[in-house]
This record gives structure tokens, sequence and C-alpha cells, in this order.
């Protein structure tokens, strides 16, 4: 089955995937003003450009702050609703499962300009808030989803012996259940960050020239200019997900925290 | 799952089982029952230019997009270019999943790894480099100049070509991920059985291997396929107003023209394609999962 | 005629080949799974490779079906070098341990999947698929798919596919292994009448050592990449190659004692303080470092008075015989009385021992330890 033409379109097709990031890495180097690949000449000096750039800073500090924000809230909801479809009542589970990751099937664009209604309903104007409460909802399956892999993998024999040895729920939950689903809750956890950091659609709603997060900033920037800077950027973003990708991996492997 | 999932005694009754789900459930019926409801009664209202919307309360804006050759055309464009991003990502993750498949130990790892890495990195940066290779004075209008091959530059940008290749770059790792999961299943005994009984790889490949791996393809359809259909960024960063899509049309309703009726009643369309995908593909699927599960 | 052996059995001789492995090695980096395997199969053979987990077997068979490619050696059928041909041009017909049915195919497809891969016209091919599926007895089940059925009558599906092409040779990967026990019993007794009366050649992967009794002409006994014995059941059982291959198979206790006389043709062996054995000699073979070996029907047990002789340690039910544990020295005697006989040996009697010594032998270590070989 994996003959010589098979080896040869994988290849190509790998190469679909990647040369694009590596055209954007190669060009943040250029000397030219243009984006140029390959560069001319080598040169941080877009990196130093981006440093002196007070909106892209306050943009990154308002995206990391929202993931963050993020992350807490998605444990909040989703660690009780994880425990209580693992653990609940075999009856119902696979309709609250649906209910649960049908963020996931609604596409977000409408998931957004459904938000947006209530938002502008409500009067109220705290858009960063909006903003998480949105990033919330759209990456609660994910979590929910990792978390409910890993409790999945728990031996039930373990817990059945636990209790069978008089533990209290208190004792198993901390002593069995915790630590056996702490790389899935973390893995979880970095997805929902990445997530949250990257969402362009949800947030792109709430966003004005005051409080524009990251990936906003970015595409509103490249709406009207093409250039080097916005390369040097982009190499960094890509330089965090590629770091995210062998944390997870390390953490739990990356098909289980993907396909979970 | 199994019977053995009950153990432990940790929730014991269903009233706590829902006390642990209340926090989702309030969570989901402010943030998206409600805004879901409100989107559809605003779909039914009247476009007002002063007061944003009227409350004359009809399906007219339902009548006026299905009535609207624009509108029509929009639909078709959008269904369109799905499909075809669906089917180019079938045949260039199909090769790419039995390498995978294939592969062992570190060299699988890596190319998991390549194959997953676009997934995290943002969309917006994602679309930025097929703008830099395709925009007119881009890398590949560059190269091809360059060569003397062509004086005009290519008409590959801001058009369904440009918008096809960013839509296959985001969704096919989404592909190779549902083929590699099914392809992981297979029983590597059957393609040998038919290697003995003296069938050749094209046979292997058509009669065996592509409908053992049926399953993951329409997953892997599904999901990109709604993936597709629904993304904003790429279509907007890479047709712009030159090939509008449905999300497009419907994030220009919201933001510049402020005919929010309308663009809630596109959205509420643009979901009900989706569910009647995921429908359709749960009727063709629901029969081979009984008879798989009753085995 | 559906099969091409069904020829007058004057033909047969130039229609079933004969196969020839000759110094066959197969590595993997550092790993040696092959060492030089040399065996002739005669036509018409049913011959059964039989070892432990990694000891090779498999590797051999997938060998010779071309799965795998030998690092060395050849494998040649009828003469023909087949070292270099594709496994589709083989004409073989392989059975898998786990059937390997096409899932998506109807019983009739799957069997005639080997049909169409060789062209044979739709008419002929529905009659040779009709007859393999009766020969089979599941001619009712034709338009079923593989799932409808029960792992019984997937394996006769797949023996089915597999000899309706009518194979040069039909290769067998512990095949039966995942039926129950009866089931299983069945389907020996099938598979080899069936192998028989169409004469065809078989090559027989198990790890199962009463499997390879019931159904092998010969018994190939593999270990670490290497053929340790080629021998008819018979030959295996009264005469085993070494300890280790007597140990696998079962065939007999195993003593280690202290050699007390030589004579021309005959050795004694003392155990304990209370038996010793007379076996014959092995020219070439120092029996001090090696075990000697009597088949399990070779030793007899007979009362005696309390406290003398050996004391009877525990008795363990075989079904028709019983085996009486025997302690001497550093070795356990076991020895099979019919189990009728079983309520005069109780735990703690007493019992002389005797043996026949034409029946026992001397062995080589074979690889294993000598201490604690005799230990049940």
């Amino acid at each position: 089955m994996n003959s010589r033409g098979v080896q040869l379109a994988s290849f190509l097709v790998l190469v679909f995937l990647i040369f694009p990031l590596i055209v954007i890495i190669g060009a943040s180097f250029t000397t030219t003003p243009y984006v140029q690949f390959p560069p001319t000449g080598f040169t941080l000096k877009w990196y130093g450009d981006l440093v002196g750039r007070s909106d892209f800073l306050q943009s990154f500090i308002d995206s990391v702050v929202i993931g963050l924000v993020t992350v807490a809230g998605v444990g909040i909801v989703g660690t009780p609703t994880a425990l209580s479809l693992r653990f609940g009542p075999e009856r119902g589970r696979q309709v609250l499962r649906s209910f649960v990751t049908a963020p996931l099937t609604l596409p977000t664009i409408v998931t957004a300009v459904a938000l947006l209604q209530v938002y502008y309903v409500s009067g109220l104007d705290f858009p960063w808030i909006a903003v998480t409460l949105g990033h919330i909802l759209v990456t609660l399956p994910y979590y929910i989803r990792t978390l409910g892999a890993g409790l999945e993998s728990l031996d039930p024999s373990a817990l059945e012996a636990a209790e069978s040895l008089g533990a209290s729920r208190k004792r198993i939950f901390f002593k069995i259940i915790m630590p056996g689903v702490v790389p899935s809750i973390f893995a979880g956890m970095i997805f929902v960050f990445i997530t949250s950091f990257d969402q362009v659609t949800m947030s792109i709603f709430f966003s004005s020239g005051s409080f524009m997060p990251l990936p906003i900033r970015i595409f509103s920037y490249i709406e009207f200019a093409i250039d080097p800077m916005i390369a040097a950027v982009s190499t960094l973003l890509i330089v965090v997900a590629f770091v995210a990708v062998i944390f997870m991996q390390k953490a739990m492997g990356l098909e289980r925290g993907f396909a979970a | 799952m199994s019977a053995a999932t009950q153990g432990s005694g940790l929730v014991r009754t269903r009233l706590e089982a829902t006390a642990l789900m209340l926090p989702i459930y309030i969570y989901y019926s402010i943030f998206l029952v409600l805004p879901y409801m409100l989107m559809f009664y605003l779909s039914i209202q009247r476009y007002d230019p002063v007061e944003l919307y009227s409350n004359d309360i009809d399906f007219s804006n339902y009548v006026d997009v299905v009535t609207d050759p624009f509108y029509l055309g929009l639909f078709a464009r959008t269904i369109g270019i799905s499909l075809f991003v669906t089917v180019v990502t079938v045949i260039m993750g199909y090769p790419l999943a039995i390498s995978i498949t294939s592969a062992r130990g570190k060299l699988k790892a890596f190319m998991m790894i390549l194959v997953l890495s676009p997934l995290l990195v943002n969309l917006v940066v994602r679309s930025y480099a097929w703008l830099v290779l395709l925009g007119d004075n881009g890398v590949i209008n560059s190269a091809v100049m360059a060569l003397g091959l062509t004086d005009e530059p290519l008409a590959i940008n801001r058009n369904w070509i440009s918008v096809s290749l960013g839509l296959i770059h985001i969704s096919l790792p989404l592909m190779v991920l549902s083929l590699v999961a099914i392809m992981e299943r297979f029983d590597k005994s059957v393609f040998e059985a038919a290697r003995s009984l003296g069938a050749g790889e094209w046979r292997i490949l058509t009669r065996l291997h592509m409908p053992l791996a049926l399953p993951g393809i329409a997953a892997g359809s599904l999901l990109v396929f709604c993936t597709v259909i629904s993304t904003f960024v790429t279509p907007q960063l890479l047709g712009g107003h030159r090939f509008s899509t449905i999300s497009t049309v419907i994030y220009q309703k919201f933001t510049f023209s402020l005919n929010w009726p309308l663009g809630a009643t596109l959205a509420f369309l643009l979901l009900a394609i989706n569910a009647l995908v995921i429908f359709a593909h749960g009727m063709m699927f629901r029969e081979r999962h009984r008879e798989r599960a009753a085995q | 005629m559906l099969f091409s052996n069904d020829i007058a059995p004057g033909d047969a001789e130039n229609v079933v080949p004969s196969l020839t492995i000759s110094d066959l090695r197969l590595s993997y980096g550092s790993f040696e799974a092959l060492k030089g395997i040399d065996l002739e199969i005669a036509r018409g053979e049913f011959v059964a490779l039989l070892g432990p987990s990694g000891c090779g077997k498999t590797s051999l068979l997938r060998c010779i079906a071309g799965f795998n490619q030998p690092t060395g050696g050849s494998i040649a059928l009828s003469g023909t070098d087949l070292t270099k041909v594709p496994t589709r041009n083989r004409n073989i017909g392989f059975l898998f341990q786990s059937y390997a049915l096409f899932p998506d195919m109807t019983i009739e497809k799957n069997v005639r999947f080997g049909l169409d891969c060789r062209g044979v016209a739709r008419s002929e091919a529905a009659k040779r698929v009709q007859d393999a599926l009766e020969l089979v007895g599941l001619s009712n089940l034709a338009t079923r798919y593989p799932r409808q059925l029960s792992g019984g009558q997937q394996q006769r599906v797949a023996l089915a596919r597999a000899i309706v092409i009518q194979p040069d040779i039909l290769l067998l990967d512990e095949p039966l292994s995942a039926l129950d026990k009866q089931l299983r019993q069945r389907m020996q007794t099938e598979l080899k009448e069936l192998q028989r009366s169409l004469g065809i050649t078989a090559v027989f992967v198990t790890h199962d050592q009463e499997e390879a009794l019931t159904m092998a002409d010969r018994i190939v006994v593999m270990r670490n990449g290497e053929i340790r014995q080629i021998a008819d059941p018979e030959a295996l059982f009264s005469a085993p190659s070494d300890a280790w291959v007597c140990e696998f198979v079962n065939a007999g206790n195993l003593y280690h004692g202290k050699v007390e006389t030589h004579g021309d043709d005959m050795v004694g062996v003392r155990l304990g303080d209370h038996s010793s054995f007379r076996a014959r000699r092995v020219e070439g073979l120092d029996p001090a470092d090696s075990v000697i070996f009597s088949p399990y029907h070779a030793v007899k047990a007979h009362p005696a008075p309390s406290g003398t002789g050996l004391k009877v340690a525990a008795v363990r039910y075989l079904g028709l015989a019983a085996e009486l544990q025997i302690p001497d020295g550093d070795n356990i005697l076991r020895v099979q009385v019919p189990v009728a006989q079983a309520h005069d040996f109780p735990v703690g009697s007493f019992v002389t021992l005797s043996a026949d010594p034409d029946d026992c032998g001397v062995l080589p270590l074979g690889g294993i330890a000598p201490t604690g070989m005799a230990t049940p």
C-alpha cells in the first residue's frame, strides 16, 4: 500500500502544509521594505519595530489576559461537567454529551453574532468581558472532551479497589482521580489557551479601535498593508504554536489531545 | 461506555449528577440558548435604517433571500467551494494518511507534528502566508515573472483559487486526522489476504482500502465541509470583496451595513445548511453503526 | 472438476508441488528472526511449525507467503525460485488468525475475490465459488456478510476463499486459536480431512503442541530462529532431540543425576537416595552433561510398604490418567497411572518405581538449565 508514489504524494502534501509557514518565517528577516521570499539579506529590524509598537503590545497583553481568564472559566464550568458525564448515570449520557459539545457543531460566526445581540441588548460596554464569555463558550467542548478522554482512560477497577478498601469519595477524588487526569487537564488548558489566543471570529464583532486582541490587530493591519513586520509577529506566533505542540505531545500524546 | 464505567460510586444519584452539570446548564442558557432565540426573533423582523430593526414580524427576510439571485448565487458559490475543498482534501489527505499509518516511531511522530502544527498556527497568520505567496507581487508571481513565463501577474489572488488554497490549507489537517484515526484500526491481515489471493495494489486500494476507510472519509468530509462553509477569516482575507461567502456577507451585514435582521437570516440559513449536512451524514451512517454494534 | 488434484492419482505427482527452503535468513536490524532455515516439504504433506512465541515460526510462514522479504537464502516451489516473486503471483492460500475476511463484501464475494483477480470467467467463477462453499458446508450463507457469521463459520469462509484459487500450497497462521476448545478440535479434524482429500501441501503454524500432533504429518520444532527438530509426531514423543524439546512438547520425565555405572550401551544414573535409572547410551554424549529422558509410559509405579522407597507428594488428575509427583533428591518424578488405580497411591503413600531401560535415553540439555528442570 505504501508505495513510492504514495510516499512522493505524501511528501508534496506535507510541503504544501508547511511551506507557507516557512515563507513567513523567511520573509520576516528580509532587509527589503516589502515582503520577499527568499529574503534579501538578514535583519532583525522588523522584530525591533515590533517592540516599538505599543498598540501591538497592548493587544498582546489583552489576548494573554483574555486567554488566562478563559482557561479559568472553562476549568470552573467544564471540570464538574466532565466528572458528571463520566461518573453520572449511564442513561441519557449520550444526549448530554451532544448537548455539551453543541458549540462545536454550531458555526462560530453564527454564535458570535448571536452573542453580539445579547451584548447589544444588555447595553453594557465591557467588550473584553463579552469576548471572554464568547471564548469560554467555544472552548468548553474541547476542554470537556480532553478531560473526558483522560477520565475514560482511568482504570475503573482501580476506583473500585479504592472504594473496597474503604476510601471516602474525597479521598478517591484527590488521591486516585486527580493524579490520573492532571496531564489531561494540563493539555486541555493549553489547548483552550491557544484556541482563545488565536480566536478571530468570536472576537472581531466586539473589537474597536480601543480594544483589539492580537489576531484582530493583525487582521485589520493586513487588510491595508502586507509588510515584513507582520511576518515578524507571525513568526513569533508560529514559534509559540510549535512549542505548544511539543508541550502537548509530551503531556499526553498529540492524537489524543486533538481527536479526543 | 461499558458497564464498568459505572464504578466508584463517586456520583451517587441523578441529583448529584445534575448538580455537577448546573454550571454548564446556566452558562449555556444565558450565552447560547438565549442568544440564538434572540437572533431568531431578530431574523423575523424588518430592517430599519434608523432603529436597526422594526417590530413587524414576518418571514419576509427569508423570502427575500431565497428569491434574490444575488443571495442564491452567494449560497451556490459558498456550497460549491466547500464541496470542492472537501473533495481536494480527501484526495490530498489519503496518501498522506496511508504514509502516516504505515510509518513507525520517530518518523510517524514527526509527520504527525507537521500535520498538526498548522492547526495551532493562527488563522490570520496562515491566511497572511497565502497573501504573501499569491499576491500580485507575491512569491509565486515574482518567480513566474522573473522566469519570463508571463508579463502580467497570474490571476491567483482574491478569487476562488486563493480562497480554495487557503481553505484547503486550514482543513487538510482535519481530514488527515480523520483518515489516520480509521486507518489505524484496520486489520492489516485483510490486505495481506487480498495479496495472497493475487490482488494488485490498485485492486486492494479500490476494493478494500477505500471501502474500509469510507466512514473515516465521511467523518472527515463532514468536519471539513462544516468548517469550511462557516469559516470567515480565510475568505475575508483571501477573497476580499471580490469573492464573498455567506460568512463574509454576514460579517458585512453586522458591521458595515448594519442590516442585522438580514444578517441574522443569513446566519440561520448557514446554520440550517450545517444541520442538514450533519443530519444527512447521520442518516447515511446510522445503519452501518447499528450493524457494527450488533455484531 | 474443481480442484486440480482431483485428477487421477498417478498424475498427482506432477501437479502438486513441493517446497524447498534453504539457508533462509531474516533479520530486523540486529535481531535475527530466522538464522538459516533448511526445510524440505514433500508434495501433499501437512507440516506443523511448532514453537513458543518469538521462535520465528510465523516469520518463516510469512517469508513463504512473501509478506516478509528474507535477508538471505531461498524458497523454491517445485524447483522454481520464489524469493523475488511478489505475494500476489505466488499462488498461495493463506489462513489468518483473525480470518481477515473482507468486511464489506458478502461471503460469496469474499470467496470469489481471488478468482476475480485471476480474471476467471463469471460463470465458471460462480460454479467454483459454489463448490468451495459446499465443501466447507456454507453454501446457504453465500449472501451474508462476515459480521453476521460465527467465528467457526468465518474461518470456514476464509478456508473456502483460500482453496478456491487452487493454491500450490496452503499456509495457515494459527487459524484456529481464536475458537473455543470444542470447535477448535472439530475444525482440526475437518481441516485435516480436507487437506488430505485435496492432497494439498500445507504448512501450519501453532504454539499448541496438541494441535500439531493431531494434524501434522511432520512437526518442525523451532526455537530462537532455528529448527530444533523435524520429526513425525510419534518420533517427537519417543525421541525428542534434546531436553528443551522434550520439555516443550511435554514428552516425559527429565532427570539429572550422578552417573554411577558405564556399560557398553547402557548408563546408570542415580537420582536421589531411592532411585536410579538405566538408559540407552548415545554415542558422543557425555552423560554427566546430559539428562536422562524417560517417556511417561515407560515408568511404572508399584505400591510399597510404609516407610520404604519414595513418597507420593501430590496427585494431579489429568482426565483418564492421574499423575503422581514423587520427589527424590533434586528431581521430582512424574509418573502416570490410570485414573482407576489412583486410589492405590494416595498422597503420603510409598511407592517403588521401575522403568524399561530400552525406552529411556540420554538427551543433550539443549540450552536449558539442569537444575529445576524436573520440577512440575
